[in-house]
């Protein structure tokens, strides 16, 4: 994997309602145009639920948060969610100053984010 | 005195190595690795605004030069980052804008985040407009030190 990049994985997942995504690398304004062009096709679906791994993200920006933001609120409004899991301490120390927490869904685990959309339909 | 001085093209490509170059040196001035990734933030965000909103962009790319000034002391970085633009902007008004906007889900805007996420992470802010451009000026102190 190119440590200046970012890095997108789409697992295979049981539910076709859940789709569960890995990012990796550096969510920044030189790759969040990679992101955008991966969750477009994804996002229009609608009436599914993304669950996003961070776990492997290094480096996150206000470019970056503002996508995550975007297709958070565009997934809502086509009855689907998206949900975050695995943020590491300094990409919520980011969230947390931006306000960005207040508008995301952010989890502990997979199972957590799961459930939390079986209970929402 | 532990001053460096950079100049950049005001090109998004150059802000990943100019901000890491920054959060590398400042590995030896008793920041934590939390601070360090501050640091690194900061810089980014600034210079994404100095590129994004620095004024009337020369048409010779190599007059839309970005200056960042940083003095390094044991726990405390100071910083200047300087862009042509001359209109500066009000950062009292300017930051509680961008709250609002950070917040507002229906009437959502990528931009301006930036700005409030370096309000929160430095210990002094401030903004200052002349001839020579615009300048935003900051200190970061470890908090350990």
């Amino acid at each position: 994997m190119d440590k200046k990049d970012i890095n997108i994985t789409i697992v295979e997942n049981e539910d076709p309602e859940v789709k569960f995504i890995k990012l990796e690398g550096i969510l920044d304004a030189l790759t969040s145009a990679k992101l955008d062009k991966f969750m477009f096709e994804l996002v229009r679906k609608g009436n599914i639920c993304l669950i996003v791994d961070c776990g492997g993200l290094t480096y996150v920006n206000s470019t970056g948060l503002s996508s995550l933001i975007l297709y958070h609120i565009q997934m809502k409004r086509r009855s689907g969610a998206l949900k975050l899991i695995k943020l590491s301490d300094v990409i919520r120390d980011l969230m947390d100053v931006s306000g960005a927490d207040k508008l995301l869904k952010i989890y502990n685990s997979r199972e957590e984010a799961e459930k939390d959309w079986k209970i929402s339909k | 005195m532990n001053r460096i001085k950079i100049e950049m093209p005001g090109e998004f490509l150059f802000v990943r190595g100019v901000r890491g170059c920054i959060a590398n040196i400042a590995h030896n001035f008793a920041f934590s690795d939390r601070e360090i990734y501050h640091i690194e933030t900061i810089v980014d965000e600034v210079c994404n605004n100095a590129i994004e909103h620095g004024g009337k962009k020369s048409e010779k790319p190599e007059e839309n030069i970005i200056r960042l000034d940083c003095v390094f002391d044991a726990g405390k970085l100071e910083l200047a980052v300087t862009d042509k633009g001359g209109e500066g902007f009000d950062l009292a008004e300017m930051i509680e804008s961008n709250r609002k906007l950070a917040e507002d889900a229906v009437n959502f805007n990528r931009r301006g985040r930036g700005l409030l996420i370096v309000y929160k992470f430095v210990d002094d802010l401030d903004v200052s407009t002349n001839s020579e451009g615009t300048t935003v000026r900051l200190l970061k102190r470890a908090k350990n030190n």
